[in-house]
């Protein structure tokens, strides 16, 4: 196989690496907005996937399926700072370490 | 026209609290909710007898989604019924709330319909949004948005993995819609993207469901939100959570490991809400993990599907929702004067301040912990019995063995509610419409127990219509 040629497989790759990534990030990063930041890579991923398979299959569905996944990632993104600009006033601040007012 | 009834009527309870909200109407909003939930739970009834499809084949109306659409509509109207006592949330947001409410009710409703991946994952996000910020409507300050946080990452994760799951199926198949993907899948099913793809995406409808190991948000969200927010989280997501995965588990039966770590995360999260139940204080933190633990009932019936499984979980499901409307009822009630849970110390002497509730909660819980001869009982007895047809006898053991430990927590509410006594608790007592429903619940929860049949056959049909 041609090693400068790139197939489905890198872009797979790609991709599982780009959610792992974000997965990482969701798990260890304390600070709420970087916790949205790394959710936003795991919908990369998802978005690099579809339209690799998209490409690849010569089917137009999954590139339509992107720009779904943009306008709902936004609006999820927006509700989530919206929310957390009403925590901020609370605690003046956005560590995660801080929301543990309720235990058990 | 009029097989998209259910769905309009919760559209224009929507459309309607939308413009109260800029005070272009003069009707009380209170009535106006008890209005819509009637006319929505009567417009699903009139649903059951008219099928269709539209756009372009992406949304089907047949007995399967119609039979949760009446679950839905009919737990939407209790919902709108306690919704009338409002005393957590914050009475400038009434409007609003009712807005958020029926717009959630009518994500629900939408993606129960849908048979495309695509429209069944924005009609799941359109139910989301709402609950994400309903969560935070509470008088007071500081749980709420906690709570919500916490809601809206573990939401925005799973969210994440269900698309990812999504791209995989679309990678296998090259469609979308899930009449395509029955007929091009079978030959690739032993692919193993098949059975991630199929996994991620039931973990996404995991966290609706609140199983182990997506249920972290539960506790917290059930103790901080409003307790009027909390019965509409706790009962009607399950029920669309519930009826997608019966959708995408039929879809992909051929699948070896899918039923394997469904069982297993079944047993996790019974056994998991279970021993988390034991030690709570708090009422709504109690509920949260014995929602957990019946997450993992409703999983069994997903193994088991060709089994009688299927019917089962729809059975449960439906069950699970009216006994957990009957408990928050009860909480709502109790509610008002607490920073962040209801203390279980708050029920003592509610026999003898309002012997209705008192006798329904006591119905309610029985049919939690699975006592006969209420629906509770009916329903695990049918999950059981399917999963060990299907082979699953040590899931039917650890079901036995945690229906045990739970017996043990709920008849402790039990016992403060009925034997305890309390004198300055002053429960205001109930108007009569919130008693006559009461009455209601609890007839039909045993009912339910004693004649399943019904109901279990409404929901055999239903299935029948998905595998045709």
């Amino acid at each position: 196989m041609d090693i400068t040629t790139v197939t489905l497989n890198h872009y797979i790759a790609l991709s599982v690496l780009l959610f792992g990534l974000g997965t990482l990030g969701v798990l260890v990063r304390r600070n709420t907005l970087l916790i949205f930041m790394s959710i936003e890579l795991m919908m990369n991923a998802v978005n690099l996937m579809l339209v690799a398979f998209s490409h690849y299959k010569a089917d137009l569905s999954g590139q339509v399926m992107v720009l779904f996944i943009y306008a709902v990632a936004a609006g999820e993104v927006a509700v989530g700072l919206a929310i957390l600009i009403a925590l901020f006033r609370h605690l003046k601040n956005v560590d995660i370490n801080n929301f543990n007012i309720m235990k058990g | 026209m009029l097989s998209l009834l259910p769905e309009t009527t919760l559209a224009a309870a929507a459309l309607f609290f939308f413009f109260k909200n800029l005070e272009l109407f003069k009707l009380e909003s209170k009535k106006a909710v008890l209005l819509f939930g009637l006319a929505a739970a009567s417009a699903s009834v009139i649903g059951l007898f008219f099928h269709g499809e539209f756009f372009n084949g992406a949304y089907r109306v047949d007995n399967f989604s119609r039979f949760f659409t009446l679950l839905i509509s009919f737990a939407y109207m209790i919902a709108c019924i306690i919704f009338t006592r409002l005393k957590e949330c914050d009475q400038s947001r009434v409007d609003e709330f009712f807005f958020f409410t029926s717009m959630a009710a009518l994500g629900l409703v939408m993606a129960v319909g849908s048979v495309e991946l695509m429209s069944m994952f924005i009609a799941l996000e359109v139910s989301s949004y709402p609950m994400y910020i309903i969560t935070t409507f509470r008088k007071g300050l500081g749980r709420q948005f906690e709570a919500s946080v916490k809601y809206i990452i573990f939401g925005a994760v799973s969210t994440a993995l269900m698309l990812y799951g999504i791209s995989y199926i679309y990678g296998l198949s090259g469609s979308t819609f899930l009449v395509d993907i029955a007929s091009t899948l079978p030959p690739k099913l032993g692919n193993p993207m098949a059975a991630l793809g199929v996994l991620l995406f039931m973990g996404g409808l995991g966290y609706k469901l609140a199983a182990f190991p997506f249920h972290f948000w539960a506790p917290d969200v059930y103790s901080g939100a409003a307790s009027e927010v909390t019965t509409f989280i706790a009962a009607l997501p399950k029920i669309t959570a519930t009826a997608l995965l019966i959708r995408i588990a039929h879809l992909f039966t051929g699948i070896e490991i899918v039923p394997l770590t469904i069982s297993v995360l079944a047993v996790l999260s019974m056994t998991a809400g279970n021993l988390m139940a034991l030690g709570q204080t708090g009422l709504k933190r109690l509920l949260a993990y014995s929602a957990v633990s019946h997450a993992g009932f409703i999983l069994v019936g997903l193994i088991a599907l060709g089994n009688g499984g299927a019917q089962a979980a729809m059975f449960y499901a439906s069950v699970y929702a009216l006994m957990s409307l009957a408990a928050f009822m009860v909480a709502v009630e109790a509610s008002g004067r607490d920073p962040v849970d209801i203390p279980i110390e708050r029920l003592k002497g509610l026999w003898r301040k309002s012997p209705v509730m008192a006798v329904m909660l006591t119905i309610a819980l029985a049919s939690l912990a699975g006592l006969p001869p209420t629906a509770g009982f009916a329903g695990k007895l049918f999950l059981l019995i399917s999963a060990w047809k299907a082979g699953f006898e040590w899931v039917v053991i650890a079901g036995v063995i945690n229906t045990f430990i739970g017996i043990y927590y709920y008849l402790k509410v039990i016992k403060t509610c009925l034997v305890s006594d309390g004198r300055e608790n002053g429960f205001a007592p109930a108007p009569f419409y919130l008693k006559a429903a009461s009455v209601v619940m609890a007839a039909t929860m045993i009912l339910l127990g004693i004649f399943p049949n019904t109901l279990l056959d409404m929901a055999g049909s239903a299935f029948r219509a998905l595998v045709m």
